[in-house]
């Protein structure tokens, strides 16, 4: 019985063009997403014969004052993109993977995106999880949707009565047939991309695809549900695409709707404002208040002493820019926590919508995530404050370029670990899966 | 041709569609998702054009009550200027949500525009922008499929269509009455949602209503010509398919093609064949340029030496300290001139990239119709690419005048020995500071923008005389039965 049904869905010539045209937009999107990956290690492999050059050039014209060396010299952090990325480019388009700040002050500089053509960012990259949320609902709509119609349509249903018991059996079991057609299709671009990419066979990798393969036993299980009701075929057609107009279009784009207005990021303004006016202000305000600040930031830096009518002095000028920071720390801090507010209201959505479940959790493994931003951003800070740090004692004891080994001063890297919680990601797959085919179990018992 | 026949059919159609009541309450529900995202988007309009309209006030206010000061340290203080969205964003966002809001001007230094709505999102974003625009370029299309897959293949079916015929029907005047139908009815979808988004538009006060009703009168032309070829292509699926159903699975693989599959695949090609230098690369190239062209700040720099040779020359005097200006100032003013001519020598190759990956997504329009409403409804609502340029240029143009004349400033008024310690500090007088006038930010006008960008346009006008061709000719060969 089994292989009559195999060889009735393979002999279909429909049925294995939608096959090949899923796997075609697989490969491509893969392609997309090895394109991405060579171009951002390309980026990040000159970044650091830029940044020598930098400092060379740098260093040869302001041999003898180290503040100014350092004015303008630019220290990478890297924030390491996993293989995984090529599959699920996210944010990473916009948001750089690598950033350059002086040690001046950071919050002028930690808002510089990366360029990009508004309107390619805007389309969106075709990625594979994008193959996987939106094209693979679709072939498996088209497999399933006519599955008991077009038996009654044909008039052959009453047929299959007669002869089995339980009609639902064969359905079922034609169903089987396509899930592992799609999964078959599913696996196989895995394999490539894997190969092809050289993807680590590590626990992200792993969750990536059961995600993904969830994501597809969810659409299978919809379609079982739906085709239960016994509407026509049209009927069906027009329900399911509804459904996946309705999770792919309309629920995320309205969701993204009421989390920008609730939560309206005004902040980011703000910090750009209050870091501009708390660094410049303080060239017209006596010296002393600005250092005591300072000392408090940094005791350790009090034996470096300013007097009220020195001329300018690098120690000024920094006790300076660091109040920039200073004050418009709140405001950045408000900020990060908005998009962190952000990131949980669409986790939350998520956990109601598959599409946008697999979206997020594949977002967060491969490191392309709102997660992912917000952690190499803390991580930026960190590098900020380690390299001024390092610097001023040198600066304020009026050193030359000779007292820093600028070799040590190479391009740096931010990993993100990433802690996955396998309940989080795996538990809103399994309830609606299982909802699903209980209340489709339930439709197929009235069957006969 | 017998025109009262087409007129009947076209009658009948549309009423068929108007009276069955799931047709009604789709469109119901259309207009209403209209409406709402054009309430929520005028309230999120006003949200943000109140918190830039404050912002730049606060920068003016700032910017005036500065205190007396040295130039230079002015030019550095720099200047904020906004971008602030045409209220037409309210229909359709284009690419507002990836644009930045605020561009940091100062002197000899370039900065970009940053802060834009998705750079602080998370990938929802990515998702699309819920507009009206939106909902009238991708999902009207596939309701028009919907109720329209079967107006000739299921009379066909029905044995209905041979019976027209011989009522004295031809085939083309089926297919002209059923296409002109169809397409009536879709303009239920379509037109009552502009007085919404006119009273809209208006109400935010952002633009005069002259520019918002001239918009309007382009755009709404241009959506009715893409539903005409929508309808054409769903009337002639149905003319050419063997049953009703497998002409539903036609129509929803063609809008797949149309609306999902060909944009992004448009967009990735552009990105390949065109591929732009990232920030880093950028910037390093254009700091070479500028040391290459002469560097203000290296006192060995050949071009300054020469220059302050030639200057002791001329006023017979052995230092700058000598000279009956301000030195500094003036070897300022010079490198401001060189660096921001290199910069926008970069800056417009990287934009002629941009361009070349427009005109692309602009061409594809022929293969696309999506594309060519999407393009031209965003050229109209001024929420494209090309407006924002514009904007760029603009801050760039006011971000020069402020440093030359903040040079200028240094040059006339700052004295050439450095002041001693303790002495009269180098500084020029803040009233200097208010007679510098604030940025305003000017619309891209509409001529301009279809102008310079008017393949959209005529790919609209393409598709409209190949809608009209393929009925024409599709007209002749229908089978009846």
């Amino acid at each position: 019985m089994n292989t009559y049904l195999y060889k009735q869905f393979y002999r279909n010539r429909a049925y294995i063009t939608a096959l090949v045209f899923l796997w075609l937009a697989g490969i491509m999107a893969i392609y997309t997403g090895k394109k991405f990956l060579e171009r951002n290690h390309d980026i990040i492999a000159k970044s650091e014969a830029f940044q020598k050059e930098s400092i060379r050039r740098n260093v040869q014209y302001h041999k003898d004052d180290l503040g100014l060396i350092l004015y303008y010299v630019k220290l990478n952090l890297v924030n390491k993109t996993p293989q995984l990325a090529a599959l699920n480019i996210g944010m990473r388009d916009l948001n750089p993977s690598i950033q350059g700040v002086t040690i001046r002050n950071l919050e002028e500089q930690r808002y510089n995106a990366d360029f990009y053509n508004p309107s390619n960012a805007a389309a969106g990259n075709f990625d594979f999880s994008f193959v996987l949320v939106f094209l693979f609902p679709l072939i498996i709509v088209a497999f399933c949707y006519n599955l008991i119609s077009e038996e009654e349509e044909k008039g052959t249903w009453k047929l299959l009565h007669v002869q089995s018991s339980r009609p639902g059996r064969l359905i079922d079991a034609k169903m089987r047939v396509r899930f592992m057609a799609v999964t078959a299709v599913y696996v196989v671009l895995l394999v490539i991309a894997k190969t092809w990419i050289g993807i680590p066979a590590d626990l992200p990798f792993a969750v990536f695809m059961i995600s993904g393969w969830l994501y597809i036993i969810f659409w299978f299980m919809l379609c079982r549900w739906i085709i239960a009701f016994r509407k026509s075929s049209a009927q069906n057609a027009l329900i399911l695409l509804i459904l996946w107009v309705t999770m792919n279009f309309i629920v995320p784009m309205a969701g993204n709707m009421v989390i920008q207005k609730m939560y309206p990021v005004r902040e980011s303004l703000k910090a750009v404002m209050q870091q501009r006016e708390g660094y410049h202000n303080k060239w017209d305000e006596p010296k002393l208040p600005t250092m005591k600040k300072f000392y408090q930031a940094y005791p350790q830096f009090s034996k470096f002493t300013v007097e009220e009518n020195d001329a300018f002095t690098w120690t000024w000028y920094y006790a300076m820019q660091h109040m920039g920071d200073m004050e418009a720390s709140s405001s950045s801090r408000q900020y990060a926590e908005k998009m962190q507010k952000r990131n949980n209201a669409a986790v939350f959505l998520g956990y109601l919508f598959p599409n946008i479940h697999t979206q997020l959790t594949e977002s967060r493994v491969a490191g392309t995530g709102m997660d992912n931003h917000l952690e190499f951003a803390s991580a930026l800070k960190k590098f900020h404050e380690k390299k001024r740090l390092f610097f001023y004692p040198l600066i304020f004891s009026g050193k030359n370029a000779e007292a820093v080994n600028w070799n040590d001063q190479a391009v740096e890297s931010f990993e993100d670990f990433r802690n996955i919680s396998l309940l989080q990601v795996f538990l809103p797959y399994l309830v609606l899966i299982i909802l699903l085919f209980s209340l489709s179990q339930i439709k197929y018992r009235k069957l006969c | 041709m017998n025109r009262s026949i087409v007129r009947l059919i076209i009658r009948k159609t549309r009423h068929d569609l108007l009276k069955s009541r799931q047709n009604r309450l789709i469109t119901v529900t259309v207009l209403l998702c209209c409406m709402l995202s054009t309430g929520l988007g005028l309230m999120q309009y006003r949200d943000t054009a109140s918190q830039i309209n404050g912002y730049r006030k606060q920068v003016r206010e700032q910017w005036e009550h500065r205190p007396a000061k040295h130039p230079h340290r002015m030019a550095h203080y720099g200047y904020l200027v906004f971008r602030a969205a045409h209220p037409l964003s309210i229909f359709d966002n284009g690419l507002d949500d990836y644009l930045g809001n605020v561009i940091f001007l100062e002197a000899h230094k370039q900065n970009t525009a940053n802060l834009s709505e998705a750079g602080s999102s998370g990938t929802l974003v990515r998702f699309g922008t819920f507009s009206s625009a939106f909902i009238l370029q991708c999902i009207v299309p596939l309701i028009i499929v919907f109720l329209g897959f079967g107006l000739i293949a299921k009379e066909r079916e029905d044995a209905t269509l041979k019976i027209l015929n011989v009522q004295g029907a031809t085939g083309r005047q089926i297919i002209w009455g059923k296409t002109i139908g169809l397409w009536q009815f879709s303009l239920f979808f379509l037109l009552p949602v502009f007085p919404a988004v006119f009273f809209a538009a208006v109400i935010s006060g952002a633009a005069e209503w002259t520019d918002i009703a001239g918009r309007l009168l382009v755009i709404i032309p241009a959506y009715m010509i893409y539903y005409f070829f929508i309808s054409t292509l769903t009337v002639l699926v149905s003319a050419f398919s063997k049953s009703s159903s497998s002409a539903l699975v036609s129509l929803i693989g063609c809008w797949l093609i149309l609306v999902v599959f060909l944009p992004k695949g448009i967009q990735f090609a552009a990105q390949n064949i065109y591929p732009a230098p990232s920030r880093i690369a950028f910037e390093t190239n254009l700091e070479q340029d500028i040391l290459k062209a002469g560097d203000s700040h290296n006192p060995d720099d050949p071009h300054f030496k020469k220059l302050k040779d030639s200057l002791l020359q001329y006023y017979h005097v052995k230092k700058t300290e000598e000279l009956p200006f301000n030195y500094s100032g003036f070897v300022m003013k010079e490198g401001e001139k060189i660096s921001s001519g290199i910069y926008i020598r970069h800056q417009n190759e990287l934009q002629e990239i941009y361009n070349r990956q427009q005109r692309f997504s602009d061409a594809s329009a022929l293969i696309d119709p999506l594309m060519a409403i999407r393009n031209f409804s965003m050229t109209a609502a001024g929420t494209d690419f090309f407006s924002y340029t514009r904007f760029q240029r603009q801050a760039e143009e006011y971000r020069y005048q402020m440093a030359q004349e903040l040079n200028d400033l240094q040059i006339e008024h700052i004295s050439n020995i450095k002041p001693e310690k303790g002495g009269p500090p180098a500084i020029v007088g803040a009233d200097s500071w208010k007679k510098f006038p604030d940025f305003t930010y000017r619309f891209t006008a509409l001529g301009l923008s279809i102008r310079e960008q008017w393949l959209p346009l005529a790919a609209l006008l393409f598709w409209l005389a190949v809608g009209i061709l393929a009925i024409e000719w599709s007209g002749r060969n229908l089978k009846l039965i």
